[in-house]
C-alpha cells in the first residue's frame, strides 16, 4: 500500500489503524482504599500510645509499694521487653504516610491517563474522519497552543501516558523501598532478644521469685513459644551480621538469601553471578549495602542513632574493607573454581553447564600449573606439578563419585542454625 | 522471700493492666495484618505485594512478641499475689 492509499485510501477509514498503544493499559489500583489502609494503620499506631500508657500503669501499681530488689527486677525486665512497641508505632506512623504518598501517585497517574486517553481518543477520531493527515486538528484551533500534526499531537500524548506509567513505577518502587527499610529497622535496631535470652530471663526470673516447678515449666513452655516467633527475627539479624565478613560472606549464598529474600534486595543472584563477574559481584553487594544503610540512615529518629550506628559500620565499614581485602589477596582463578565446582554439583544444572564448568575449572589448574612451572623452570617442580595434575584428577573424580554428600556438606554449612554456631559469638 | 510492702490488690490490678495491654498488642497485629491485605488488594502492583507483606509480619510480629511478653509479666504478677497470700494466711 502507497502513502497515497494510506492517508488517502480504506485505511484511514480503518478504526484498528489508530488504536490506542500499549501505554494506554489501565493502571490497576484502588487509591480510595490505599488511603482507608493507611488510616488504620495510623489509627493502630494511635492504639500503640494508649497501650504503652496501660502497660506504664499496670508496671508502676505492680511496684508501688513492693519495696524488694526483686521488684526493680520486675521493672527492668518489663521495659526491657517492651521497648519494641513505640518502635512498631513509629513504623506504622512511616508505612501509613507511604502509602498515602502512593495513594495520591496512583490517583494523579489514574487521572492523568483517563484525561490523556480521551484526548487520544478524540484525535484519533478527528484523523479519521479528516480528508489529510496533515490537517490542523480542531482542537489546535480551540487550544492554539497544543499545535501540531495528529501524528505529532497523538505522539506527544503517548510519550506522556508512557512517562506517567514509568513514573508510577518509580513510586511503588520507592514504597517498597520504604516497607522494606522499616521492616528491617524494626528487627535491626529493636534488639528483641533472642529465644536463648529469652528461655534464660524466664528461667532466672522464675527461680529468684521461687516459683513452683509447675508454673516454671508453662512460663517456659510460653516462653517457647514466643521463641518460635521470635527466631525468624534472630536469623534475619545474624544474616544481616553475616553479611559483615569476608569469612561470612563467603558462605552467604543460601543462608543470606533469607534477609535478601526479605529486602528484595536480590544479592543472591548478584552473588551467584560471581560465575560470570567473578569479583566484581562483590563490588555490587557492597553498593546495594550502603543504598539501604542510607535508607535506615535517612529515615531513623535520633534516639535510635546509635544502634544504628553499630549497624551503619557494619555495612559501610567492615565490608568494604574484607571486600578490599578479598580483591586484593584471593587469587581469581581459585574463586572462581569454588563456583564452577558449585555449578558441577547442583544437580538442577543442566549437562552443557556442568560440562562448561569442568572446563572452567581445567582451565584455572592449567593456569596455575603452567605459572608454577615458568617462573622456577625447574624439573622437579615440573615433575611435582604433573603430580600435582594427577592429583587434581583423581580430586575431580573424587568429587564427581561423592557429589551428593559433598551437596549436603556445602548445603550444611549453609544452613542458619549451624551457620550461627560455627561463625556467630 | 520478701514481699515487703507487696500489696495483694496492687498486684491484682496490675496483673488486669498488664492483661488488657498484652490483648490490645494482639489486637494490634491483627489489626496491621488486615489493613496491610487490604493494601495489598488495593495496590495493584505485584512489585509492592512483598514489601507490605514483609512489613505486615515483622511489625504485627513484634507486636505479636510484645504481647506474649506481657503476658508472661502478668502471669508473674498473678503468682506473685498468690505468693503474698499464702504468706500473709
Amino acid at each position: 500500500m502507497s502513502n497515497y492509499d494510506y492517508y488517502y485510501g480504506s485505511a484511514i477509514r480503518d478504526t484498528n489503524a489508530y488504536s490506542r498503544p500499549d501505554e494506554f493499559t489501565r493502571i490497576p489500583g484502588d487509591p480510595s482504599a490505599l488511603r482507608r489502609a493507611a488510616t488504620v494503620l495510623s489509627q493502630l499506631a494511635d492504639r500503640i500510645i494508649t497501650t504503652n500508657g496501660t502497660i506504664d500503669t499496670g508496671m508502676q501499681t505492680a511496684v508501688r509499694d513492693w519495696q524488694s530488689n526483686r521488684s526493680q527486677k520486675f521493672v527492668e525486665s518489663a521495659l526491657t521487653l517492651t521497648t519494641a512497641t513505640p518502635s512498631a508505632e513509629m513504623r506504622l506512623r512511616a508505612g501509613a504516610k507511604a502509602l498515602n504518598d502512593y495513594a495520591s501517585a496512583l490517583e494523579e497517574a489514574q487521572r492523568i491517563l483517563a484525561q490523556e486517553t480521551i484526548r487520544y481518543d478524540r484525535l484519533a477520531t478527528e484523523r479519521r474522519n479528516a480528508a489529510d493527515c496533515y490537517e490542523q486538528p480542531r482542537s489546535s484551533v480551540t487550544n492554539p497552543g497544543e499545535g501540531g500534526s495528529f501524528d505529532t499531537r497523538m505522539k506527544r500524548i503517548q510519550e506522556t501516558v508512557g512517562t506517567v506509567q514509568g513514573d508510577l513505577k518509580t513510586k511503588a518502587q520507592q514504597l517498597a523501598i520504604e516497607l522494606y527499610g522499616q521492616a528491617a529497622q524494626c528487627i535491626v535496631v529493636e534488639q528483641i532478644p533472642t529465644p536463648k535470652q529469652l528461655l534464660q530471663y524466664v528461667k532466672d526470673f522464675g527461680s529468684a521469685l521461687g516459683e513452683p516447678d509447675e508454673v516454671l515449666r508453662d512460663k517456659w513452655s510460653h516462653a517457647n513459644a514466643s521463641a518460635i516467633v521470635v527466631d525468624k527475627y534472630s536469623d534475619i539479624r545474624s544474616n544481616i551480621s553475616a553479611l559483615t565478613t569476608w569469612k561470612k560472606l563467603g558462605v552467604q549464598g543460601k543462608t543470606g538469601s533469607h534477609i535478601l529474600k526479605n529486602l528484595k534486595v536480590d544479592l543472591d543472584a548478584i552473588f551467584f553471578d560471581a560465575t560470570r563477574t567473578r569479583l566484581g559481584a562483590y563490588e555490587e553487594i557492597q553498593r546495594k549495602l550502603e543504598e539501604e544503610a542510607q535508607i535506615v540512615k535517612q529515615t531513623t529518629a535520633e534516639q535510635d542513632g546509635k544502634k544504628l550506628q553499630i549497624l551503619i559500620n557494619d555495612f559501610s565499614d567492615k565490608l568494604p574493607r574484607n571486600i578490599h581485602w578479598a580483591t586484593t589477596n584471593l587469587p581469581v582463578p581459585i574463586v572462581g573454581s569454588y563456583f564452577d565446582i558449585i555449578d558441577i554439583l547442583d544437580p538442577n544444572k543442566p549437562i552443557t553447564a556442568k560440562f562448561v564448568a569442568g572446563l572452567s575449572v581445567a582451565g584455572s589448574a592449567c593456569e596455575v600449573l603452567a605459572a608454577t612451572t615458568l617462573v622456577t623452570g625447574s624439573t622437579a617442580v615440573v615433575l611435582s606439578t604433573f603430580g600435582i595434575g594427577v592429583g587434581i584428577v583423581v580430586l575431580g573424580w573424587y568429587i564427581y563419585e561423592n557429589r551428593d554428600p559433598i551437596r549436603l556438606y556445602l548445603d550444611s554449612l549453609w544452613e542458619p542454625e549451624q551457620f550461627r554456631e560455627k561463625f556467630l559469638p | 522471700m520478701d514481699f515487703k510492702g507487696a500489696n495483694i490488690g496492687d498486684l491484682e490490678a496490675a496483673g488486669t493492666h498488664l492483661g488488657q495491654a498484652s490483648a490490645d498488642c494482639y489486637t494490634i497485629a491483627e489489626g496491621i495484618a488486615a489493613a496491610c491485605a487490604d493494601a495489598m488488594a488495593a495496590c495493584g502492583d505485584p512489585g509492592i505485594d512483598g514489601a507490605l507483606g514483609t512489613f505486615s509480619g515483622t511489625v504485627a510480629q513484634v507486636m505479636s512478641f510484645s504481647s506474649g511478653q506481657l503476658d508472661t509479666l502478668r502471669e508473674i504478677t498473678v503468682v506473685q499475689a498468690q505468693q503474698v497470700a499464702a504468706a500473709t494466711e
